[in-house]
């Protein structure tokens, strides 16, 4: 039971219990949290497979599985805002007090 | 949708209680199946280090970023314009755009007030550095634009040092700027070493430097611009409406 494994594990049980939140929550900014969990879970996972044991130097990690999770975490932040945008929209148009445009 | 009923709680409570059974199941078959990956567990790490002296760079995140595979990065900050230009389209009218009669409100307490005074500069020189420090250290384009966004949404609380949003073209110009020096770059390598993306293996240095300077403006405009179509309009005082 090594670093790596407590991490993928995590990483893993993460992941579903973003996808039972994303699943079964009603609220949508609920639903949208569980998302980021779920990709912050696949990150985790990405970040500790990409662990390689020091071989002869110091410990270092995948380059290519780090910058793809830095390219996921920018995507994800952007998913999120969008969905967060779309859900306020929708909250903005159902309750039908729209701010009179100035 | 109506769960009032006893009848409908219990079923809810079931359909739960399966997906929760569902995830459960799911998170075991992914452990099971990393579990026996039996691949080696090398991953690209050693062509990416024996690449790296004709990448520019020294770090090799920033070289796989802004390199060996621009082509991701150029998409991801288009990711950022889109989303950019869904959420401002979707925003209230006049909700990004400082306007011109827009004016502060009550001010704040004076607590955020020196907060926003003392530690904005501060951040943007940090985003700078962060930039600059890319070259042979974690950080990059990304990390520094979050950090000069983060500069602009503490700014934003205070409404004596608010960020200015200018109307319209300047805006969009820098939205635009990150993806399209990005192109411009891969066709301009095109053009001088014949190879899509491929930089002059003697300046990749400058030319990532400058891709990931228009990057970091991009990048902190698209998440600042964001960041503001989000926010509740809250742009005039009460005494106005």
């Amino acid at each position: 039971m090594n670093g790596t494994t407590i991490f993928t594990v995590c990483g893993i049980l993460l992941f579903a219990i973003g996808l039972y939140g994303a699943l079964a929550a009603r609220p949508l900014l609920r639903r949208i949290l569980a998302a980021n969990i779920m990709g912050n879970g696949v990150f985790m996972v990405l970040v500790a497979g990409a662990y390689l044991p020091a071989d002869g130097g110091a410990a270092t990690g995948d380059p290519v599985a780090h910058a793809l999770v830095l390219t996921g975490i920018v995507v994800a932040v952007s998913a999120t805002a969008l969905g967060l945008q779309l859900v306020c929209r929708l909250h903005e148009l159902a309750s039908g007090d729209r701010e009179p445009d100035p | 949708m109506d769960l009032a009923d006893g009848n409908d709680e219990r079923a809810a409570r079931a359909v739960r209680v399966v997906l929760a059974l569902g995830c459960g199941v799911v998170a075991a078959v992914l452990g099971w199946a990393l579990a026996a990956d039996g691949s080696s567990a090398a991953g690209l790490a050693t062509e990416v280090r024996a690449a790296l002296p004709r990448s520019g760079v020294e770090h090799p995140v920033t070289a796989v970023l802004l390199n060996f595979r621009a082509f991701d990065t150029m998409l991801e900050l288009a990711v950022l314009l889109v989303v950019a230009i869904a959420t401002g389209a979707t925003a209230a009218v006049g909700q990004i755009e400082t306007r011109p009669d827009e004016m502060p409100a009550a001010p704040s307490s004076p607590l955020l007030e020196s907060l926003v005074h003392d530690l904005v500069p501060f951040a943007i020189l940090v985003g700078a550095y962060l930039l600059w420090v890319g070259a042979y250290a974690p950080g990059g384009a990304f990390q520094a634009g979050a950090m000069i966004a983060a500069a602009g949404v503490l700014a934003h609380f205070s409404p004596r040092f608010r960020p200015q949003v200018p109307d319209r073209w300047p805006t969009r110009g820098i939205l635009v700027l990150g993806t399209a020096a990005f192109a411009f770059a891969a066709l301009a390598a095109l053009a001088l070493t014949g190879v899509y993306f491929a930089y002059p293996v003697a300046r990749a240095g400058a030319w990532i430097l400058a891709i990931e300077s228009a990057a970091t403006a991009s990048v902190a405009a698209a998440l600042y611009v964001t960041f503001r179509a989000i926010m509740p309009a809250d742009r005039l005082p009460d005494a106005q409406r």
